[in-house]
């Protein structure tokens, strides 16, 4: 027998089987965090407070999910009657004063959602992450009293992604996003999304309060606050509709 | 031709009649020169300023960039080697410079607001050869490479940016990725176009190929020639050779790019016309007064004519040709003063300041002074024209007095 | 014979000077009216933040009255001031609409319908339908927008936009008129509704984004204006309004400035032609008569008395000549004023900045017309003085000489 076959195979062996016992990868966290937050059918309450440089605002919402449709119906006095349908890549408008669906396309999807920091073409992008980033678990940490993974990511080259580079504080135990920061090619820090209040919902942990603040404007920032989620809610057929929205 | 003789001897008799007519004339002409060239100088200098700070004389993109320029897309773009382009600007004799631009649509943040705005990539020490950018900068100083932004005065006021201030540009790259430039500002420049003060921000080309992910592509190309008359042709003759080599790029001339100038140039053209009209008919009613009362105070020189066998036909003639030569003559003074004129508005040109504070607008300057242009066309035009109108001015009076009856003509006395 | 040719050319100089004078300011009183009425108003009322963001069509700094409590009743109390004839409040903003997923930019303007009425001619432009009226939900549109939306007059047209509050909305409205106007902005961009709509949608109550003052002209827009601004910073003590006159609030006015001047100057050059021609004709007469002064010194006529006589008939023809001339001149000037001279095929523009008017109505103006009238007398009498004068100096039989 070769003694240095013998040795490299020993040491191979010795290396595969000790990294598949040790570390879980940086794509398996954001995967778990994703099947945490990701709402495969729900029906969620909402309010969106906008504070833009000062002058504040509040939209409560009632957000209907399923797969990768959704219907969202605003029902603060202000915004009541005007709703969202998404459907894959389609996203359409109705408001209580016009007389007809408007479908927006383009760089329509660019500007800020009703005033808000988050886009609506943020709002399309949510699930395929893994595929346009590549992970990277940079360490443990802990972040506000809970231990967090900290996780690197840098967009795949040719994405077609709004940032750059992402950095998430994922909370181990809970499997949850407690922070993530959103960076420009540049290295620059565009936004920070900060998870201040979390709830344990029929066994699922759930971010309940999230400030995304804009690093580029002072006092500007949008917080989300879940009022009440319902899993699995029944949908009635035909909610995703056109029809439906008007 | 003794009638010429008799017709250039009788103006050298009554050379009171022939310098008054004349000088209605002359004087009408100097009024028609200097004013054309006012509207001359002025347009001169805002079509100036379009190509010195805009256009420059021919432009080079992809035509279906072309259709979107206004939007600066990142669509369409020319790649920055293109040989023909390269081997044509270096080659011909009659591109002074060329460059080129890469240009995209962007936000300008100073931390508390942010406003739309296109960035302009460029390469200062080509730009210098072609543009007049330079020459505006009115804080700080013109651009040089490295992570340096330069932005027009109204923006500057606007954001409350000062030279050395860093400004943030907040833009998305060819894939959608958000990316900024911290660029310190090395300059604010104050041009005549209101556009450029309020719109655009000036960086390296290099910085802006490397911010955008675009490697080695650029908008557009831009010629400066030695003369903006060559431009159409230019243009024209690019089109042709792109068109064979099957490229998918084309040329395009300052003319099409500066709407707006041609379109108040049109405006300055209607009053000229209507200057001209109230000359004309100023300048004719000298003429005929004269012809009139020449010839009611020649009665007895028409009756003596025609009883010297002169036919009526001939002394028309005469009359006309003595009209002829007062035009010649005022003509010939016309622009002679005129000339004079118009040199004195080139060089010292008229003050305005008094009555306008602020720079330009619209490329126009309304500080300091307005001079004047030359247009040797409207000399040529007017020289001739002064003649001409004093001759056909002359006919009718000149057949009405030589159909006097010469007995009564004589006996009148 | 003569006195006839005379008489003619004196009435041609004056009516050619009263008649360009007119044609000259009207040129500059077209565009002057046209940047009047669409853009600046005599006198502008805006809130100091609002001008930077002009471009912008912004909607956070909007004009909201007195203190606060309203645009509509603060336009009301200026247009008690004397001096103002109107007050017209507008508010302004952007929108867009999405036909076959094009997107179509434009403006909308909440307007009064009865004070554009009044202020602008807006009402003869409309080629089709009738004016919005408050309270509906309607809109009037340019032939050009309503052309790329592919709509016409009854159709219904949903507009989409951000209100005051950042927030993207829609609304539908239907057509009720359409306009054809000159102005690429009137015609291209530019959408009509009533005030209240446009602060309904735009949840800016009682707000507008400027009120413009119409006054008597513009010069007694310069006179008034400190006299409004003191009104208003000292009825509201937010001190937040700045008070414009048409020349501060868009300063492509004062390119006019120079045309102005210089028009000027080729008006007085123009004087100077018709006098020279006048003087002409005049000095031919008086050197013509030289035989008859010659005789009536052979008869005893002093100089003086001859020099008088030529004076006295120089300025009979003076007043006769400048008399048809000024009557031929206003009459021209005041028809062509109301008639216009069409130049609609030479100066279209396509810019929406520039406002040109491609008809041009010369002023009719008394005073233009008088001024020409004694101009032209005084003229034609001078010109008779010393040619007069050198004649009746010659001995008799020098004069007698020409017989």
């Amino acid at each position: 027998m070769n003694y240095k076959k013998i040795a490299v195979l020993v040491l191979l062996s010795v290396f595969i089987f000790s990294s598949q016992a040790l570390a879980i990868t940086a794509e398996e966290i954001i995967q778990q965090r994703d099947d945490n937050e990701f709402l495969k059918s729900a029906r969620v309450e909402s309010t969106m407070i906008i504070n833009n440089a000062g002058r504040e605002l509040e939209k409560k919402m009632v957000n209907l999910i399923e797969g990768d449709k959704a219907l969202v119906s605003f029902t603060n006095p202000m915004d009541r009657g005007t709703k969202f349908l998404k459907r894959e890549d389609n996203l359409w408008m109705f408001f209580p004063d016009a007389e007809d669906v408007v479908k927006l396309s383009g760089h329509m999807l660019e500007r800020g959602m009703m005033g808000s920091d988050f886009s609506y073409k943020d709002m399309m992008e949510s699930e395929k992450l893994t595929e346009l980033y590549n992970f990277e678990l940079v360490g443990e940490v802990e972040y506000k009293g809970r231990p967090c993974y900290k996780i690197e990511a840098v967009k795949v080259e040719g994405a077609e992604v709004s940032y750059y580079k992402r950095i998430a504080w994922i909370d181990k135990e809970r499997f949850i996003g407690l922070r993530e920061e959103l960076y420009a090619e540049s290295g620059k820090l565009l936004k920070v999304a900060e998870v201040t209040e979390v709830e344990e919902i029929e066994g699922r942990w759930y971010p309940i309060r999230t400030i995304m603040e804009n690093k580029l404007r002072e006092n500007t920032s949008t917080t989300f606050v879940i009022d009440s989620i319902e899993f699995n809610p029944e949908i009635p057929e035909g909610t995703f509709s056109l029809e439906s929205l008007q | 031709m003794f009638l010429t003789k008799l017709a250039i001897k009788n103006l050298t008799r009554h050379k009171k009649r022939t310098i008054i007519t004349a000088l209605v004339i002359s004087f009408g002409i100097f009024i028609f020169l200097v004013s054309d060239s006012l509207v001359i100088g002025l347009r001169d200098i805002s079509i100036d300023n379009n190509i010195n700070l805009e256009t420059a004389h021919v432009q080079v993109m992809e035509q279906e960039y072309w259709d979107e320029r206004e939007e600066s897309p990142l669509e369409n773009l020319i790649k920055k080697d293109n040989n023909l382009i390269q081997e044509f600007g270096n080659n011909n004799s009659k591109v002074i410079q060329y460059t080129s631009r890469l240009n995209f649509t962007a936000t300008i943040n100073n931390g508390q607001e942010e406003y739309p705005i296109t960035v302009v990539g460029i390469q200062p020490e080509k730009e210098k050869d072609i543009f007049t950018l330079d020459e505006y900068v009115f804080k700080g100083e013109m651009l040089s490479p490295g992570v340096n932004a330069m932005i027009g005065k109204s923006l500057a006021d606007m954001m409350g940016f000062e030279v050395g201030d860093y400004v943030t540009l907040l833009f998305k790259t060819k894939e959608g990725t958000f990316n900024t430039i911290d660029a310190e500002l090395q300059g604010v420049l104050d041009t005549p176009n209101p556009m450029i003060n309020e719109m655009n921000v000036f960086i390296p080309l290099s910085l802006a190929q490397e911010s955008l992910n675009i490697e080695n592509n650029v908008s557009k190309y831009l010629f400066k020639l030695e003369d903006r008359d060559q431009s159409i042709e230019m243009a024209a003759n690019l089109n042709n050779r792109f068109k064979e080599a099957g490229l998918s790029i084309r040329a395009y001339d300052w003319e099409q790019m500066s709407k707006e100038i041609l379109a108040m140039m049109r405006q300055g053209n209607v009053e000229n016309l209507v200057m001209l009209a109230i000359i004309i008919l100023l300048a004719t009613v000298g003429v005929i007064n004269t012809v009139i009362l020449s010839a009611l105070e020649r009665l007895e020189e028409i009756g003596m004519m025609k009883a010297l066998g002169l036919k009526a036909r001939e002394i028309v003639y005469l009359f006309v040709i003595e009209s002829a030569g007062i035009g010649l003559v005022g003509s010939t003074a016309g622009i002679i003063f005129g000339g004079i004129g118009v040199y004195l508005l080139n060089s010292i040109g008229i003050s305005v300041s008094a009555m306008t504070e602020g720079t330009t607008s619209f490329g126009m300057p309304i500080a300091g002074r307005i001079y004047g242009g030359w247009h040797p066309e409207a000399f040529i035009f007017i020289f001739f024209f002064g003649i001409i109108v004093s001759t056909l001015a002359s006919i009718l009076p000149a057949r009405w007095g030589a159909n006097k009856d010469p007995v009564k003509a004589i006996y009148h006395r | 014979m003569r006195t006839l040719v005379s008489i003619v050319a004196i009435a041609i100089a004056v009516m050619v000077v009263i008649f360009a004078r007119g044609l000259v300011i009207g040129v500059l009183n077209s565009s002057y009216t046209l940047y009047v009425q669409y853009d600046s108003g005599h006198i502008r009322i805006i809130d100091e933040e609002y001008d930077k963001k002009e471009k912008l069509l912004s909607l956070i700094h909007p004009v909201d009255g007195f203190n606060g409590k309203g645009a509509v009743p603060m336009a009301e109390t200026l247009e008690k001031e004397e001096g103002v004839e109107l007050a017209i409040p507008r508010l302004r903003f952007g929108a867009m609409a999405s036909p076959d997923d094009e997107i179509v930019r434009m403006m909308g303007w909440g307007v009064i319908p009865e004070k554009e009425r009044q202020f602008t001619e807006i009402e003869s432009k409309l080629v089709e339908g009738r004016m919005v009226e408050m309270g509906q939900r309607e809109v009037v549109m340019g032939k050009g927008l309503m052309n790329s939306l592919n709509k016409k007059v009854g159709d219904k047209v949903t507009i989409l936009y951000k209100n005051s509050f950042d927030a993207f909305k829609g609304s539908t409205f239907q057509i009720v008129g359409q306009v054809d106007h000159y102005l690429p902005l009137i015609n291209n961009r530019l959408f009509y509704l009533p005030l209240d709509q446009a602060q309904r949608i735009l949840i800016m109550q009682d707000s507008a984004t400027e009120i413009l003052l119409k006054t008597k002209s513009m010069g007694a827009a310069e006179e008034i204006e400190p006299r409004i601004e003191s009104l208003i910073n000292s009825t509201d003590n937010r001190n937040k309004y700045l008070v414009q006159t048409w020349g501060e609030a868009n300063p492509l006015l004062k390119l006019f400035n120079v045309a102005e001047y210089i028009y000027n100057v080729i008006y007085i050059l123009l004087l100077l032609l018709a006098a020279i021609v006048v003087i002409n004709t005049m000095v031919m007469i008086v050197k013509e008569r030289t035989q008859e002064i010659g005789m009536m010194e052979a008869l005893g006529l002093k100089s003086r008395e001859i020099l008088t006589m030529f004076i006295i008939e120089g300025t009979f023809l003076g007043l006769v000549g400048s008399f048809i001339g000024a009557v031929a001149g206003g009459a021209l000037t005041k028809y062509l004023s109301v008639v216009g001279i069409d130049y609609t095929q030479v100066m279209q523009s396509t810019i929406e900045e520039v406002f040109m008017n491609p008809v041009i109505y010369p002023v009719y103006n008394i005073e233009n017309v008088i001024f020409g009238f004694i101009l032209g007398t005084i003229v034609t009498a001078l010109t008779c003085i010393i040619p007069a004068r050198r004649a009746a100096k010659m001995e008799p039989h020098d004069a007698l000489r020409n017989i």
